[in-house]
């Protein structure tokens, strides 16, 4: 690597540092500000946790979209794993009553 | 003369994608940060981290792009996003899972293909080509270093 080339990554490494501390910062204010915002209106079918916690356990059926290991690793007890990934085969063998209210989980740990 | 006309070409057009790219992004960061996590490459609290980051720092080495003092930096910035996206469009093609790339948020949702690794690649060749441009520059006449024209 010749001289040139090495004083341009040197160069570059530094100017890069910058770049990412100032991505920090605005990253950092935008999470600031969107904690700190009111809760946005509840669109249609949504419900907040408050009302959540207000409903019966049995009247739920969670229904958990994530990857199976994330599944196995932890989920919510009771819960149904049905997945994009494995959808036919795990849908052919689960049971969704159509009198519960299903709730869909497809982020988190 | 030639050299720095082709520069100039693919600064605008690298700039502007990735100004769009992040401008999708930056103001839904908890969605892009769901689509991070489909990759199945970091766990969630990383996801969200990432989906906080990433979107700003495409828009940050956009602007340096045409900011002499970070115009190094953001060259090297490219590469790198071009490689970190490399690795996880082609996990995810290896492991035939069926997502979006997530690459301008809400506003296209296309399934992951071979034309996202191509043009991820190209960013890696893109930034280097222009480092090492620089690179012969800099040995050709150290005074003329580091000046996009």
């Amino acid at each position: 690597m010749h001289f040139g080339l090495s004083y341009v990554l040197v160069t570059a490494v530094r100017q890069l540092t910058w770049l990412v501390l100032i991505a920090l910062l605005l990253s950092t204010l935008s999470w600031t500000l969107r904690k700190t915002r009111s809760a946005e209106p509840l669109a249609p079918g949504e419900i907040d946790l408050q009302t959540l916690s207000s409903m019966r356990a049995a009247d739920i059926l969670w229904v958990d979209a994530r990857s199976k290991a994330k599944f196995d690793s932890r989920h919510i007890p009771g819960a149904l794993l049905l997945n994009q990934a494995d959808w036919k085969a795990l849908f052919r063998t689960s049971m969704i009553s159509g009198n519960r209210g299903a709730r869909w989980c497809s982020t988190g740990k | 003369m030639a050299g720095q006309v082709v520069e100039w070409v693919l600064r605008v057009l690298v700039g502007v994608v990735l100004a769009a790219a992040g401008a999708a992004k930056a103001f839904q960061p908890e969605a892009f940060a769901v689509e991070v996590d489909r990759f199945q490459l970091t766990p969630w609290l990383l996801s969200l981290a990432l989906g906080y980051f990433l979107p700003w720092f495409e828009i940050v080495t956009a602007i340096a792009l045409f900011f002499r003092p970070l115009y190094l930096g953001a060259l090297l910035a490219i590469s790198g996003l071009g490689m970190l996206f490399a690795v996880a469009v082609g996990s995810a093609w290896w492991r035939e899972l069926d997502i979006s790339c997530g690459c301008f948020g809400a506003l296209v949702s296309g399934r992951i293909d071979a034309w996202h690794l191509v043009s991820a690649l190209l960013f890696v060749g893109v930034g280097s080509a222009l480092l090492v441009y620089h690179g012969r520059l800099r040995r050709k006449a150290p005074e003329m270093s580091s000046k996009p024209s």
